[in-house]
């Protein structure tokens, strides 16, 4: 009697504990989904399930034939367990401090902010379990449009920079 | 002549200076039964006295008080489980209070950023915000990487700069 006690008490601390865990959320789940139902966003989902099927597009319908931007892109798809993305064309900066002072800076780490003299901001942010990025967050504002990028999945920096050097080429 | 010699015998007793004849004398004289009333209250003494003298062990004593212990024993032990559970209890309330623990830190932490905590509960049906065609996903997302390739772009050449400018200070400082 008195060892039933005992553990319903120990999986309540169990219950407790992975409360506070909350794992596989992504930030726009967890942080902003006052956004995602606010109707000045856009807000667009790219399910696992559908960057699957990005992979079996027939590359010549998207004449990205001998493309190495596109293969770069169609590689880092395939890692990918989801794209969140939200934009808005009202008060972009008013939301890119808002959305800053929201993040949770313990769970996400700043992997670069860049700050040009046009007022451009832009901030990536990056959730790193067991060594391994499972989340990269992209936060930008300018003049006329604040976006939020959210990335899910194990995600290679390598991939990504080559990514950016094949896109730098044009 | 009776009575004077219960008396004075009752007398050396209460004073505790009898021998041991003259008490059992005096129990002797006290069991008769024709006695003036003033040695009736003497004679119930001597007589419980005796009685109580008559008490003894009787011979199964030692086995029937071994068995009661014993008995004793095998009831003691569930007791001192009742101990261990009750221990048990103990380091689960303290495994307890300091899981709330951490968990009120972690939720006052939280507090301080009050819009997150409001957020979290929130469930999203994300589905219904999918592009309708692989194609129209795929441009989406070409387009998020190329985002994400500028801002990777534009902060590296800014830091490259940056670089190059702290290299340009370094030759003048040589």
């Amino acid at each position: 009697m008195k060892v039933k006690h005992f553990f319903t008490l120990a999986i309540l601390a169990m219950a407790t504990l992975q409360g506070m865990a909350q794992t596989s959320a992504s930030a726009i789940d967890k942080y902003f989904s006052s956004y995602v139902e606010d109707k000045r966003f856009n807000v667009v989902y790219i399910s696992p399930k559908l960057f699957q099927m990005i992979g079996k597009i027939d590359t010549k319908i998207l004449d990205m034939e001998n493309d190495a931007e596109a293969k770069a892109v169609l590689e880092m798809a395939k890692d990918l367990q989801g794209l969140r993305i939200l934009t808005t064309d009202e008060t972009p900066e008013a939301f890119y401090k808002e959305a800053k002072a929201k993040i949770n800076t313990k769970e996400y780490e700043v992997l670069m902010t860049v700050r040009d003299k046009d007022g451009d901001n832009v901030e990536f942010l990056i959730k790193e379990t067991n060594n391994v990025i499972s989340e990269l967050l992209l936060l930008s504002s300018g003049k006329d449009e604040f976006v939020l990028l959210s990335f899910m999945g194990s995600l290679d920096l390598n991939k990504i920079t080559r990514l950016a050097k094949e896109i730098e080429k044009k | 002549m009776k009575q004077t010699q219960i008396q004075s015998l009752l007398d050396k007793y209460f004073e505790g200076e009898s021998s041991l004849q003259e008490e059992a004398q005096l129990r002797q004289l006290l069991q008769e039964d024709n006695l003036p009333e003033a040695f009736k209250a003497y004679q119930n003494l001597f007589k419980f006295l005796d009685q109580e003298l008559e008490i003894g062990l009787d011979g199964d004593f030692e086995t029937r008080i071994m068995r009661e212990i014993e008995q004793q024993h095998l009831e003691a032990q569930p007791k001192i489980r009742r101990l261990q559970v009750s221990w048990l209890l103990r380091i689960a309330a303290v495994f307890v209070l300091v899981a709330a623990g951490l968990w009120w830190m972690l939720r006052s932490n939280s507090i301080e950023k009050p819009i997150v905590a409001e957020a979290e509960t929130k469930v999203i049906d994300w589905s219904k915000y999918e592009p309708k065609t692989p194609e129209e996903a795929y441009q989406i997302t070409r387009k998020a990487f190329h985002r994400v390739a500028n801002g990777l772009n534009e902060g590296t050449e800014i830091a490259s700069e940056g670089l190059g400018k702290m290299e340009e200070m370094g030759k003048v400082f040589n």
